[in-house]
């Protein structure tokens, strides 16, 4: 049976219980992290993505073994216009996948004659059209412009094609896209 | 006497949770939409265009019609008054040859650039530095050709752009007022349809293809 405890002893045990509860409190209370600095360092994350986004008119989606645009030494900016993608396995334009390739080439049902790509032109020609009432509206001039982001493995007959369907688009005046070397 | 009434006012914390939360979702969605490189243009015409862009030419100027042919053995280099390099045309090799490293064919674009630069920049600048290009030597100063062969990859048609546009380190000392840093830049103010040329540029208006 056990001993009953003296009133020294109860109170000892009570000195050392509220000992103890005094420590429990202190490590809740410094466990309770402080959100304020965490806060700061995602404004500071939140404020250069979005310095960093939307910069550019247009993007140009870098996929390896797809779409990778040559590095030059150019220091020129785009400005917005018709953007055709030459990829490894498709030629894309506005976003609508017009022709697949195959070999990074185009098969003779795409483009009969060996350079105008049917489908390519066709699209081009809505776009020009579109283009065309939307300026009329503004009383602005067509451009005929159009950008290009091509793959570095690209043969130039491709993109000669591409060219050649633009220019019977009447589009006449081409940016290539790039990845700048020296900076802006 | 009034009696004095203190008021005491908590001070709650504001709660971050929601802003937190939200910027947890923002910071995803902008990382995989958010593009680091920077990407930038090379301006080029067809053919077509810039010849109907010399139309108004005055006949008695001089053209200088300079044209670079890309093959697989190099680079063909040519004016209007034959080739650069007629003797090692006559041998039938191009003016600048490829290289072979690694198993790899190597185009050298920078001999391209000190080529052109040494052999018609550099002699010909001061009779058309003039901003008017009516009061110009050749009527078709700034302008190149370049003419790809079918299997060229768009890599070396963009490197030899960048070969005949910009200029080469050495023109800091040897041209008058190019500037430090030897850029050329096409700028397209907002509104405006045409581009402008900016900074120091040595062949910058190029067409492609035949």
């Amino acid at each position: 049976m056990a001993r009953e405890l003296t009133p020294e002893e109860i109170g000892a045990q009570k000195k050392l219980d509220e000992k103890k509860l005094a420590r429990r409190n202190k490590k809740l209370e410094e466990s309770s992290f402080n959100i304020t600095s965490l806060m700061d360092a995602l404004t500071i994350i939140l404020i250069f993505l979005l310095k960093s986004y939307g910069s550019d008119p247009m993007q140009v989606p870098q996929k390896k073994n797809e779409l990778m645009v040559p590095k030059s030494d150019t220091m020129s900016n785009m400005s917005e216009c018709v953007d055709i993608q030459i990829s490894r396995t498709s030629i894309v334009v506005k976003g609508k996948k017009v022709v697949t390739l195959t070999n990074k080439q185009i098969s003779s049902q795409d483009a009969p004659d060996g350079y105008i790509i049917k489908n390519l032109k066709d699209r081009l020609d809505d776009l020009r059209n579109k283009e065309i009432e939307q300026k009329q509206e503004k009383a602005a001039k067509f451009q005929g412009e159009a950008f290009i982001s091509a793959d570095t493995e690209i043969p130039w007959k491709l993109v000669d094609q591409v060219l050649k369907t633009a220019v019977r688009a009447k589009y006449y005046r081409f940016s290539f896209a790039v990845v700048k070397m020296r900076g802006s | 006497m009034a009696k004095k009434t203190t008021v005491e006012i908590e001070m709650e914390d504001i709660n971050l949770m929601p802003i937190m939360n939200l910027l947890c979702l923002l910071i995803p969605f902008l990382l995989l939409s958010a593009q680091f490189i920077q990407i930038g243009i090379i301006l080029v015409d067809t053919p077509r265009k810039s010849r109907n862009t010399s139309k108004q030419k005055d006949d008695k100027k001089k053209t200088m019609g300079l044209v670079v042919d890309i093959t697989q053995d190099g680079y063909y280099i040519s004016t209007k008054a034959g080739s650069a390099c007629p003797d090692r045309k006559a041998n039938g090799q191009p003016c600048i040859a490829v290289t072979h490293s690694g198993g790899k064919k190597k185009y050298m674009h920078e001999n391209l650039r000190k080529f052109i630069y040494s052999k018609f920049y550099k002699p010909n600048y001061k009779k058309n530095s003039d901003p008017d290009p009516a009061n110009r030597f050749f009527v078709d100063w700034g302008k190149v050709t370049i003419r790809p062969q079918d299997m060229i990859d768009y890599e070396t048609v963009i490197q030899t752009l960048d070969a005949t546009r910009e200029l080469p380190p050495e023109a800091k000392n040897e041209i008058d007022g190019v500037g430090s840093t030897l850029t050329c830049v096409f700028k397209k103010d907002s509104g405006k349809k045409e581009w402008a040329l900016q900074g120091a540029c040595m062949f910058p208006l190029a067409s492609l293809g035949r």
